[in-house]
């Protein structure tokens, strides 16, 4: 996989991705941007840009040979003067706007040893320290000037000074949009409280301000088992989750993969990755001993770029960092991001997308449980989840809890009906108790009612990343004819989409679909826009 | 019928020994049954004297009497024993292991199966709700379990988990879960 990045194509292919978006950039509105060598702890730490939209790059001629032909090209970073850009001495360059950014930062040893280790053809062991994403509001005429933490941070200065830019040198790359912005119209409700929750679980387990890089999933939704011998080579599932790809195709579990429509394609992988673009999907299983052909239009899922705040303010700061969430979160956020992005695209929505709204109640309790009946007519709620913000949370309910009575009132067949309007029903400041129990042990939680709450939001969903994916998608391809895992080979240039942890970083290997969403990061560090 | 009666020759009557004799259709027959009441008259148990009796208990008793040669036991090597011992467990282990393994691997087929006929009936939604998300984000996480074990016990454990799961999440598109937010 990793010879794949190496290849020259691979990076005549990224070249024509900046290529191919250049546009006419005045000399008069620009800013330029400098990242800072930085010391830590005596350890030199150098950031080198693995994504950007809307970032230019000073171009030079250089002279690349693949096989028997010589290309001379204009290159930006792909150039040799790519550290003197690392260390601070050399400017990138910005059009005005809002730009996302997304940089690796190694220490400056390996970085040295990963490029000779490029140059001469080898695997490098070499991968940088950490990612940081962050989105910058540009003005004209200001530099600025970027400097990364190991422990994610950004820290942003910026002063007025003159930019001055000849265009024959400049490299373009994806243009910002700042001002295609649209209101979005209301949700479905179930949309709709989908992402007032996930909203208020964003701003309370996560930070209250921040960037969401474009994914592509890559999860196909299925494990197989790796036990299952089968003498023909076929590929039992043991699982397929509603609602996946995988789902969608027609797979259950129990199947056994036996064709991939096509004799070249030998695994799922093989055939995911050189799918292209709303192509057809066949695949044959045997099912209870019958064979099944399965078949569908492929769309590999593309996660959209959000940018969230509390306020219009918020979202309006020059910089905005990314973010990284747990898996649980992850999984809610991406399904709900992609189901939003579906219903405004049916729509017709294109562009930016502003999601607005206000502080509000929620007229629900805040909590998912699941009726267990004791006795008789007896029952309790086990406590499954308790949302954020909410009544249930603010009077101490946690999983695992089950709930016994409410107010005195035991869950009997005739009230369990009515506790929801119960609880909803009750005054703000009015006393009322819960008794649970939890670990074995009776106990009564007594508060104050307080009425659960969706947080005000500003959310920026970018609605063409879907766009943009299979634009860049369809550039790289058509020059690496003879590359094969394309979406992999994109994702990896997309770079991720916040400061993953350093197990991300140094990824055991690359993504495969039978992967789950955590584990998606694949061999980042090796895949740089070389 | 005559020749049952001639074997019990004490039981033929005067009468009966007049009708043998006159017997004239097949002289062989007369003479033959004529011979053996005769025999049968004569013959009578011999007893040996009491000198030739003692001396046949003489050679009988010593046998008799005799202790019969107890085997001395053979004394097995420690480590034959340890040996055996080791065998017969790795035996047992063996079929025992063979068995459940067997049990396992139906257990599997019967959960795959199960799982299939749940997924077959889900629906896909256009607009997924909370509860549902709840769900699949579960089932998700048991997804993400089933990657990382190569265990066929653990396989089944968290696949029977997954049912009861996919069966919940079918009740939710039923309307008739027992999961529910409030």
């Amino acid at each position: 996989m990793y010879s794949v990045y190496k290849s020259h194509k691979f990076v005549l292919g990224l070249v024509l991705l900046l290529g191919i978006t250049t546009h006419t950039v005045s000399a008069k509105e620009c800013s330029s941007l400098q990242l800072k060598q930085t010391e830590i702890e005596g350890e030199t730490y150098l950031s080198r840009i693995r994504l950007s939209n809307g970032l230019m790059l000073e171009s030079e001629i250089k002279k690349y040979t693949s096989g028997l032909s010589t290309r001379t090209l204009r290159t930006g970073l792909i150039g040799g003067d790519e550290l003197r850009t690392l260390n601070g001495s050399k400017l990138y360059y910005l059009e005005p706007g809002e730009h996302s950014v997304t940089v690796e930062l190694w220490k400056k040893d390996d970085l040295e040893k990963y490029y000779t280790d490029f140059m001469r053809g080898t695997d490098s062991p070499k991968s940088p320290e950490r990612l940081s994403t962050f989105r910058l509001r540009v003005e004209d005429n200001n530099a600025y000037q970027v400097v990364f933490s190991l422990d994610g941070q950004v820290t942003l200065s910026a002063e007025k000074s003159l930019c001055v830019l000849d265009n024959n040198y400049i490299l373009g790359a994806i243009t910002s949009k700042v001002d295609k912005i649209k209101s979005s119209e209301k949700l479905p409700p179930e949309l709709e409280k989908r992402l007032r929750v996930v909203m208020n679980k964003l701003f309370d387990n996560v930070q209250p301000l921040g960037l969401i890089n474009s994914e592509v999933s890559q999860y196909f939704g299925a494990v197989k088992d790796d036990n299952y011998k089968d003498k023909d080579g076929g590929v039992r599932l043991l699982s397929v989750l509603p609602f996946s790809l995988a789902h969608k195709l027609g797979l259950l579990s129990g199947d056994v993969i036996v064709s991939y429509g096509d004799p070249a394609y030998s695994n799922l992988t093989e055939l995911l990755t050189a799918l292209d673009y709303k192509k057809e999907m066949k695949l044959e299983v045997l099912r209870n001993s019958s064979l099944v052909a399965l078949n569908m239009v492929y769309e590999p899922v593309v996660v959209p770029q959000v940018t969230y705040g509390r306020d219009k303010n918020d979202i309006q700061k020059t910089l905005i960092e990314g973010v990284e969430f747990d898996h649980e979160l992850q999984f809610e956020y991406e399904r709900l991001m992609l189901e939003i992005t579906e219903y405004y695209r049916n729509k017709n929505y294109k562009g930016r997308l502003n999601i607005v709204r206000d502080n509000t109640l929620n007229e629900q309790f805040g909590l998912i449980g699941t009726l267990d009946k004791i006795s008789g007519s007896k029952y309790s709620i086990v406590v499954d989840e308790v949302l954020p913000h909410s009544a249930a949370k603010a009077i101490g309910l946690k999983v695992g809890d089950i709930i016994v009575s409410v107010n005195d009132k035991v869950m009997n067949t005739q009230y369990i009906t009515h506790i929801n309007e119960t609880l909803k029903n009750l005054a703000v400041g009015e006393e009322y108790t819960i008794a649970i129990e939890r670990q074995g042990k009776s106990i009564a939680l007594t508060e104050k009612f307080t009425a659960s709450a969706f947080l005000s939001f500003n959310l920026i969903i970018e609605l063409d990343s879907v766009d943009t994916y299979y634009a860049n998608l369809a550039s790289i391809k058509s020059v690496n004819k003879d590359v094969k895992d394309f979406t992999q080979l994109l994702r990896n240039s997309q770079g991720n989409r916040s400061s993953p942890t350093s197990s991300r970083i140094s990824g055991k290997g690359p993504s495969s679909p039978w992967q789950s969403s955590n584990k998606r990061s694949g061999k980042e560090s090796k895949s740089s826009g070389k | 019928m005559q020749g049952n009666k001639v074997e019990s020759a004490d039981l033929l009557t005067p009468a009966d020994e007049v009708h043998v004799r006159e017997i004239t259709d097949n002289e062989d027959e007369r003479v033959k049954m004529s011979a053996l009441i005769q025999s049968s008259k004569m013959s009578a148990v011999s007893v040996p004297n009491e000198i030739n009796w003692l001396k046949i208990q003489g050679r009988i008793q010593p046998i008799i009497a005799a202790p019969h040669p107890v085997k001395e036991p053979t004394v097995v090597p420690f480590y034959i024993k340890s040996f055996a011992v080791a065998a017969s467990t790795i035996f047992l282990a063996m079929g025992w292991l063979v068995f459940s393994n067997y049990q396992l691997h139906n257990q599997l087929e019967q959960v795959l199966l199960t799982n299939q006929q749940l997924e077959s009936k889900l629906i896909n939604p256009k607009v997924t709700t909370y509860e549902q998300v709840f769900f699949v984000q579960k089932l998700n996480d048991i997804d993400k379990k089933l990657q990382n074990i190569s265990s066929l016990e653990q396989k089944v454990t968290l696949l029977q988990k997954r049912s009861v799961l996919i069966l919940e999440l079918y009740k939710t598109q039923q309307g008739v879960s027992d999961v529910f937010s409030i």
